[in-house]
């Protein structure tokens, strides 16, 4: 398959796809004792892949593209994303206080923008989903009008993650789910100096550990450097939804979750 | 979360930076920046540290702005 056919389809270039599989095929999920052995880890992540990378309910396609039914993509897709959980410690972490990779994060910020001290950017993001959940469904509709869940992400300059909090329905304005998070309510846990903070847009409650911009009429004003603050602001901001966007163009199925929630089980 | 880590791994296979999350020392910061700003505040006092905050950072971005914006 030439190399762009492969990346469109399954959201990553050949080598990473190599090295993924060879990172998750010996974890435990793909064992089992029966006599009739599981698929090869490399057939259930390229599903998987596959219906991560299609919008919608992208089963069916990815049951008749790989030629397999409908419930063993599911299954396929079930296993590997526990694969993949597994691997979160690894791939989803903020960077230890004082360690060199905490201090590449903060220079890669400090040189990106004119926020000297500024260590992430903080947003939330809506993941729609396909179908009205039954479990108070209700609290899953968003300002669009949309069921959705919310996620809380940061990201450093390079449009990496380095710390997602989701969980919420997303009528929880993203303020409110914010100050849910330990990084929210235990920032010494996270911030190696008394000058570091994060940026937020003016919809985040500003502390001295989160900076948000100048809500109107004081960021209208034209003298004292309010709007310059706020340009700047927004200049650097940006990367936060930069990475979100990226996310969810790689990941289309990210854009209308084909999942039901039926039980608190099913919300987890 | 499956899709964060895997848009994480395919950024860390784009950098090439397989050592980036690897255990690694820590390097001790000066013993004297002890971090006190993190000490339990009511709301207000929170919001009014944050606005203080905010202020310096502007003076100092202000300061520095360039002459042509």
């Amino acid at each position: 398959m030439p190399e762009d056919r492969f990346l469109s389809f399954f959201r990553l270039s050949l080598p990473a796809f190599i090295t993924l599989q060879n990172l998750i095929r010996t974890d435990i999920i793909f064992q089992n004792n029966s006599y009739n052995q599981q698929a090869d880890p490399t057939i259930q992540l390229a599903c998987t892949l596959y219906h991560f990378g299609q919008y919608g309910n992208s089963t069916v396609r990815a049951a008749e593209q790989l030629e397999i039914g409908e419930g063993t993509t599911r299954l396929y897709v079930y296993r590997t994303t526990i694969a993949l959980l597994r691997q979160l410690p690894h791939y989803l972490v903020w960077p230890t206080k004082g360690s060199l990779s905490y201090r590449e994060m903060r220079i890669g910020i400090d040189n990106s923008c004119d926020f000297i001290g500024c260590v992430g950017f903080v947003d939330g993001c809506d993941i729609n989903l396909q179908y009205a959940p039954s479990y108070h469904g209700e609290t899953y509709m968003n300002r669009k009008k949309k069921y959705a869940i919310n996620i809380q992400g940061i990201c450093n300059a390079s449009r990496r993650f380095t710390y997602v909090s989701s969980g919420f329905p997303a009528s929880v304005g993203d303020p409110s789910v914010f100050a849910t998070t330990n990084f929210f309510r235990y920032p010494h846990l996270f911030f190696a100096k008394p000058d570091e903070y994060i940026l937020g847009d003016k919809i985040y409650r500003i502390t001295r550990r989160c900076v948000t911009l100048f809500k109107d009429p004081l960021g209208r004003q034209e003298v004292g450097g309010y709007r310059w603050f706020n340009w700047c602001h927004a200049h650097a901001r940006v990367k936060i939804e930069h990475t979100f966007g990226i996310l969810k163009n790689r990941f289309r199925s990210l854009q209308c979750l084909p999942i039901k929630i039926r039980s608190a089980q099913d919300h987890c | 979360m499956a899709c964060v880590v895997l848009h994480n791994f395919c950024h860390e296979q784009k950098e090439d930076e397989t050592s980036y999350y690897q255990p690694e020392a820590i390097v001790p910061d000066d013993e004297d920046e002890i971090d006190n700003v993190d000490q339990g505040l009511s709301v207000l006092a929170e919001r009014q540290a944050g606005n203080e905050w905010r202020d310096r950072i502007r003076e100092h971005l202000y300061y520095h702005q360039p002459d042509n914006c």
